[in-house]
């Protein structure tokens, strides 16, 4: 088969939706080639929290971007709502950072103070000791040192979210093309050509959103993307009664009911198994965290695999003229900005330069500073 | 953590049979079964129900009494009524966590028997999430275990051995069955008779033991309506009415309990869990876990017993364990000129039920389980979702069960997905023309049945390593 299309993007996943979501909003004409049902999807395992607090640690720059990229969110959510008629249940009521010792609390009042600093603006968070965080969250357990809390921070139903994408994409008529993974990929007379098994699409412009697969699509191109899986672990209970209505990075209330308890950072590669000793061991922090959830039923654990540049930040790098890359591992935590803002660099046909902080440029150490 | 040769998850007639066998040739064996008694679903209630003593039941009930005894009399570390949540393995075996008597236990493995058995095939129509109707074996179960026998106005509907069975075990039971709606589409018996001429002279006993069953339903007076199709269960809050089509015309009766079956398939949520391969049976239709012909799975370490394996009933299951625990002996080098006659002569039997197999599903081949379903059907109990919803998935880019099941919440609730994985898979092949085999099934993830969040702290807690074996 073979398709032309202004635009070929290439993964499905949020990142991938998100930028053709864009797209098909400035009437730009695109398609998304997407892998199969068994294709390594962040997109499906994620925690959903839409969170800013803590980002631009290693890459200051990281700060305001994901400040504006909360910012952006309810327009998404309202834009997707009329549109697809799925409601992707966004809160941004501020969320909580549990610590479990004070050593933990120290650490993060310190990380935080390093980000407000760099950011060099107005920033909000604060450090809750377990009284004052008990006034928020009365559940939370005695022998918990405390919480950072940051009003910017929120949460999102992810997987609604990837389907609300979809649909709305489609709607606009873009094209979606599932099934087959790229395996060929190459500049012939100013177009791209990308090869599927059984496809053959020809692009003025490709977006590499491909998650960890972009490491491979780099290679087709001659360039490294430095990606790899970082690999965290979640659980989920059984539906229950609303017990939280904050976000928080370690236990979540998802609108459905069900609680989610996230996450490990494991460097495994590939390796996308379930492990007894993290379901003990995230388990008893749960438990620890908040009491009350003793008695509820896990109904399910998985792996998802986080999709990790060296300074845990995004990266968007023209690669060749034409072939864009986008890669991060906060798909949700950036889905508006991701159809706003960079969907119309994509339109345009260059990346800003106020961007060069997110450039491949930051990891190469021979390389001397950009001019 | 105690450790042994051989572990087996069930204790079915499969299950028993492997942990005897194993523990007999000298391994060091434990059985873990989530019910308090053995015997599995086709030997349930055998050892402690209310038909222990008595043939009422059958005689092919009663054969499950020399299985039991020969378990009961090995050296077996038995966990019954126990929890089991989740298995692990790796090249040299495994470990499985499971709660029993309150106490959570681990055990370490080196080669781990999966005899998990049959589950009933689900079987959607309009209405059959009202109360009143229910999966037959489930009501069998509720006979075989505790005595109940259903009252009221019953039929039974759907095809295949079991409901026959049950049909006469009703009525030796007294109780008056309102109709039988036999869902089979018509076939010229003789003419499937005489293609699988072999098979049904192999099994001469077999056949007339059907021909037996069909003829006591017969003369029992019971109506029976053939040719059944476009069922439809009416009700406000309980079953009142079932209107369908039988040989093209349409009829309806009033009932309080309709008793569902369309065979059963394997059951594998463990297998699933596990992350074994899995692959279409035309023939069953449904997905089986890859087996070679020693049932060992694709994973060296783990075999597949039983009706868990492929559906071929009570009598292949204990000659189907007998073969996997020959080739665990092999394996670990224990293999001697015993085993391997037992290995010779358990291979011949199974081929001798694989045989008739073909036969029987031919036969009682599935209707109602592979129609298409309506829109506002239900799919997924757990989490109420109706078939339109998967086809809105499609639709919104979905071509496999993981991105269905993530669209839809479709599975997620309680029984993950065991009760609808089949069917969701038949729906997504169907609107995505493509081949179930390639559409696939859910990712099955630990743990195997809920656990509190307290017990999944406690019940992996690391312990001190004992690697005392546990007989």
């Amino acid at each position: 088969m073979h398709i032309e299309a202004d635009v070929a993007v290439i993964g499905g996943g949020l990142v991938g939706i998100s930028i053709a979501y864009g797209l098909a909003l400035q009437r730009i004409d695109s398609v998304v080639i997407d892998e199969g049902d068994s294709a390594v999807r962040a997109s499906r395992g994620n925690f959903g929290l839409v969170w800013v607090q803590g980002k631009g640690l290693a890459l200051p720059a990281y700060t305001g971007w994901a400040i504006r990229a909360a910012e952006l969110w309810p327009d998404l959510a309202q834009r997707l709502g009329s549109r697809t008629g799925i409601d992707v249940s966004l809160d941004q009521s501020g969320g909580l950072f549990f610590c479990l010792t004070p050593d933990a609390m120290e650490q993060r009042a310190a990380d935080l103070q390093t980000v407000k600093e760099q950011y060099g603006a107005p920033y909000h968070f604060e450090m809750l000791d377990n009284k004052e965080l008990k006034k928020l969250v009365p559940e939370v357990g005695d022998d918990v040192a405390g919480a950072s809390y940051s009003r910017y921070d929120g949460h999102a139903n992810p997987i609604r979210l990837l389907q609300a994408l979809h649909r709305a994409y489609v709607d606009l008529g873009g094209r979606y093309a599932p099934g087959e993974g790229v395996i060929g990929l190459e500049q012939r007379g100013g177009k791209f050509v990308v090869r599927t098994q059984t496809r053959t699409i020809l692009a003025t412009r490709i977006v590499l959103s491909a998650g960890l697969g972009n490491a491979g699509l780099g290679d087709l191109l001659g360039k490294a993307v430095p990606v790899k899986p970082i690999r965290g672990q979640i659980i989920v209970t059984e539906r229950v009664r609303p017990i939280f209505t904050k976000a928080m990075e370690q236990v979540r209330q998802t609108d459905n009911g069900s609680i989610m308890i996230g996450s490990t950072w494991e460097d495994v590669g590939f390796d996308t198994a379930t492990t007894m000793e993290a379901n003990r061991q995230m388990a008893a922090d749960a438990v620890r965290l908040f009491p009350i959830l003793a008695n509820i039923r896990a109904v399910r654990s998985w792996s998802a695999l986080r999709i990790m540049s060296p300074d845990a930040s995004p990266i968007y790098e023209e690669l060749v003229p034409g072939a864009f890359l986008v890669t991060c591992h906060s798909g949700v935590s950036l889905a508006a900005i991701h159809s706003f803002e960079v969907a119309k660099w994509i339109a345009d046909g260059h990346i800003p330069g106020s961007m060069a902080p997110f450039s491949l440029s930051r990891f190469d150490t021979s390389a001397t500073l950009a001019p | 953590m105690v450790s042994v040769d051989v572990l087996v998850i069930g204790g079915g007639p499969a299950g028993m049979t492997a942990a005897a066998a194993a523990a007999n040739a000298g391994l060091s064996v434990a059985l873990v079964d989530e019910r308090p008694d053995a015997g599995g679903q086709i030997y349930r209630g055998l050892e402690s129900g209310p038909f222990r003593e008595s043939s009422a039941l059958g005689a092919d009930y009663r054969k499950g009494a020399p299985i039991i005894e020969r378990f009961r009399s090995a050296s077996i570390a038995t966990f019954f009524g126990a929890a089991l949540w989740r298995i692990d393995t790796d090249q040299n075996g495994g470990r499985a966590a499971f709660s029993c008597s309150g106490l959570h236990m681990s055990i370490s493995f080196r080669k781990l028997v999966a005899a998990t058995g049959a589950m009933e095939r689900p079987v959607p129509f309009a209405g059959w999430t009202l109360p009143g109707v229910m999966n037959l074996g489930a009501a069998q179960l509720l006979l075989k275990s505790s005595g109940l026998v259903p009252s009221g106005r019953v039929a039974l509907l759907g095809n295949g051995p079991l409901l026959l069975l049950f049909a006469q075990q009703l009525t030796t039971a007294g109780v008056r069955i309102g109709a039988i709606l036999d869902t089979a589409p018509p076939v010229n018996k003789v003419a499937l008779g005489l293609k699988h001429v072999k098979a049904v002279l192999a099994n001469r006993k077999k056949v007339l033991k059907g021909i037996g069953m069909l003829r006591a339903v017969r003369q029992s007076g019971i109506p029976i309506y053939k040719d059944v199709s476009d069922v439809m269960a009416l009700g406000q809050d309980q079953l009142t009415e079932l209107q369908f089509v039988s040989r093209d015309y349409p009829a309806k009766l009033e009932l309080d309990l309709l008793l569902v079956h369309e065979g059963v398939i394997p059951n594998t949520h463990l297998s699933r869990a596990l992350g074994c391969k899995h692959v279409w049976s035309d023939s069953q239709a449904c997905f089986v876990p890859f087996t070679d012909s020693r049932g060992r799975s694709s994973n060296r370490n783990v075999f597949i017993i039983g009706d868990g394996a492929s559906i071929r009933g009570a009598d292949a299951a204990p000659a189907s364990a007998e073969v996997a625990v020959s080739t665990i002996l092999s394996d670990l080098d224990r293999a001697n000129a015993k085993s391997r006659k037992v290995l010779a002569c358990a291979l011949h039997s199974l081929e001798k039920e694989e045989k008739f197999r073909p036969f029987l599903d031919a036969l009682y081949p599935p209707r109602l389980a592979v129609t298409r379903i309506a829109d506002e059907t239900i799919i997924c109990r757990c989490e109420e979702v109706p078939a339109s919803a998967l086809r809105e998935a499609v639709r919104d880019g979905a071509i496999g069960p993981a991105q269905a099941k993530a669209f839809t919440r479709c599975g997620m609730g309680p029984c993950q997905g065991r009760m609808c994985a089949l069917q969701v898979s038949q729906l997504l092949a169907r609107e995505t023309s493509a081949s179930i085999g390639d559409v696939g099934s859910y990712n099955v993830r630990f743990p195997l049945k809920p656990i509190t969040l307290a017990d999944m702290a406690a019940s992996a807690e690391p312990s001190v390593k004992d690697d005392s074996h546990a007989h």
